[in-house]
């Protein structure tokens, strides 16, 4: 000190014995002394407090005394603090796993090395580096198999499409891209996807993923409808379901030439490829191990979210023709149905019956219509029309409020539920997602009587039964 | 008590101007900086040590939105009250 200050040493001893005096003193007097470039010196009392002592177990009174809290100065804790500078308080994410961690690893040796001035570092630079580079190979993989399968579809897919003229050509290509992994997902055992990183996944997988459910109803969806000339409609439903996926990355081209759209097309969908190629390839191959590993998890999630879809959706069949009407205009599918009406006729009682509702449908709903509303009751209603209805649970409507509404007495929600069980659209009653729609069996069904004490008896002891 | 305050007391003390004492003091800031960046102590006897501290990282719950953070591993300079201080505080 007395070299910096280029005076005596004995002026900088006697300027130091004053200086802390000074605030001894300001302390003792119960002042906070601040320092400049030091920090403050502040005084805190302590209460005096009850103890016991450890050896004999007595209590004994533990005198209040004052204590010195010494906050640094801003400059000086900056300086001391120079060596953990660059850290910064991150967020973590919840999902991370000792494997995610492994691989960012790899795919970033250097971010590391660098983090290794203090060994415990490295979980703090790691977080900053994953939510970027992680999800790539994921979503490289998922993306790459389906680009191929698309392709290779494309050119089968046109011949039977051919024949109507009216269709959106560029939908025959989104639908039948995501397919093969409908399947495959559901081959995939759904015990183990118990929605193990649902937050992980990111919108890019999310298109992918949402076709998925859509292309596994098209999988159940042909059994009625199978005769050789309805062709074209299966295939037109998934299509038009497609759509909305896409819409949002497509430009929406007015139903043209084929060729052309399909050109376009082809063109935009490696694209997204391109955007995720900057992972550099030697990578790759380091952790491709880990990478097969990601998939199945990936889709076992992708199952889970599928298995909570179709229960939100109460999973009824017809369900894939419904979304149709919001995408197209309305004209355009009421000309292609009728189209295929003519070719069908020939076809069974039932499967005309349908088509007939969704032209007329078709003709009254405008395009924008919202999902869920004309989601079930038409499908659902159409086998048995007579009285059954439709509602929805919300989570202020439940079970009970339903049957109160309905039936006129809140105990009979067990029949409500036991008709749904058996659709597969509720599983637990305690556990229904807002928004699903349920059918309410007619009265007579059950022979439920709100005025009639013996059915009344009946459904209490049943919902008893359920609840136990 | 401010830092111009107590430069203006020391000043008074030592009968030495306050340019003077502000410079000392800010000398006595450097080599107690200095000294607390190369993990070294400070201690000045009658009043106290100043100890830079190591702190580790540790995982914080944000109250109000319950996120988690991570916070990272940082140096604080600790100041303990030298026992002839402490009795006088009493």
């Amino acid at each position: 000190m007395a070299q910096a200050t280029s005076s005596s040493k004995r002026v900088c001893e006697l300027f130091l014995k004053d200086l802390f005096t000074t605030i001894s003193q300001a302390l003792i007097d119960g002042d906070s002394v601040k320092v400049k470039g030091v920090g403050t010196f502040k005084i805190s009392r302590v209460k005096p407090r009850k103890s016991v002592n450890v050896k004999t177990g007595e209590s004994m009174q533990i005198t209040g005394y004052s204590k010195v809290i010494f906050t640094p100065d801003k400059a000086l804790a900056q300086a001391v603090n120079q060596p953990f500078e660059q850290f910064e308080t991150v967020m973590l994410d919840d999902a991370m796993t000792d494997e995610r961690l492994a691989e960012i690893d790899q795919q970033h040796p250097s971010a590391i090395t660098d983090a290794q001035q203090a060994t415990d570092e490295s979980p703090a630079n790691a977080p900053k580096v994953h939510p970027e580079p992680a999800p790539e190979p994921e979503t490289e993989l998922m993306r790459q198999p389906v680009d191929e399968d698309e392709q290779s579809v494309t050119d089968d897919v046109d011949v039977p499409a051919a024949p109507l003229p009216s269709d959106l050509p560029e939908m025959q290509d989104a639908a039948p891209a995501p397919a093969p992994d409908a399947l495959f997902d559901g081959v995939l055992p759904d015990g183990d996807a118990a929605g193990e990183r649902p937050a992980e996944k990111k919108p890019a997988m999310k298109q992918p993923a949402m076709a998925k459910p859509v292309e596994e109803k098209k999988l159940h969806q042909p059994a009625p409808v199978k005769p050789a000339p309805e062709k074209p409609m299966p295939e037109r439903k998934p299509m038009l379901v497609g759509r909305p996926i896409d819409g949002p990355s497509q430009p929406l081209p007015e139903p043209e030439e084929p060729e052309e759209v399909k050109v376009s097309r082809r063109f935009y969908r490696p694209e997204p490829r391109n955007a995720y190629t900057p992972t550099p390839e030697q990578i790759e191959e380091a952790s491709r191990k880990t990478d097969r590993r990601w998939l199945w998890l990936l889709l076992s999630a992708l199952a889970a979210v599928l298995v909570f879809w179709l229960i939100a959706r109460g999973c009824s069949d017809s369900q894939v023709e419904e979304p149709e009407q919001e995408v197209v205009a309305a004209d355009t599918i009421t000309e292609a149905v009728a189209d295929s009406l003519e070719k069908v006729k020939e076809k069974a009682d039932a499967a005309k019956e349908k088509i007939e509702l969704k032209t007329d449908k078709k003709s009254s709903e405008s395009k924008a219509e919202a999902k869920p509303e004309p989601t079930k009751p038409k499908p659902e209603n159409k086998p048995d029309k007579n009285g059954e209805v439709t509602d929805v649970v919300t989570s202020q409507i439940v079970l009970t409020t339903l049957s109160e509404k309905h039936y006129g007495s809140p105990w009979f929600w067990v029949y409500i539920y036991e008709e749904n069980l058996k659709r597969g659209i509720i599983n637990d009653p305690n556990n229904i997602r807002p928004g699903t729609r349920v059918v309410i069996p007619p009265a007579e069904k059950y022979g439920i009587n709100p005025k009639d004490k013996a059915s009344l008896k009946k459904a209490q002891y049943k919902s008893w039964e359920y609840l136990k | 008590m401010d830092n111009k305050k107590l430069v203006e007391t020391v000043a008074a003390n030592l009968g030495r101007s306050t340019e003077d004492v502000s410079k000392l003091l800010e000398a006595f800031a450097g080599v107690l900086c200095a000294r607390c960046s190369e993990m070294d102590s400070v201690q000045v006897p009658g009043f106290g040590t100043f100890e830079p501290k190591k702190r580790d990282e540790r995982v914080m719950v944000q109250p109000s939105t319950g996120k988690r953070m991570l916070v990272p591993p940082k140096v604080v300079v600790g100041f303990k009250v030298s026992n002839v201080l402490k009795t006088k505080l009493k």
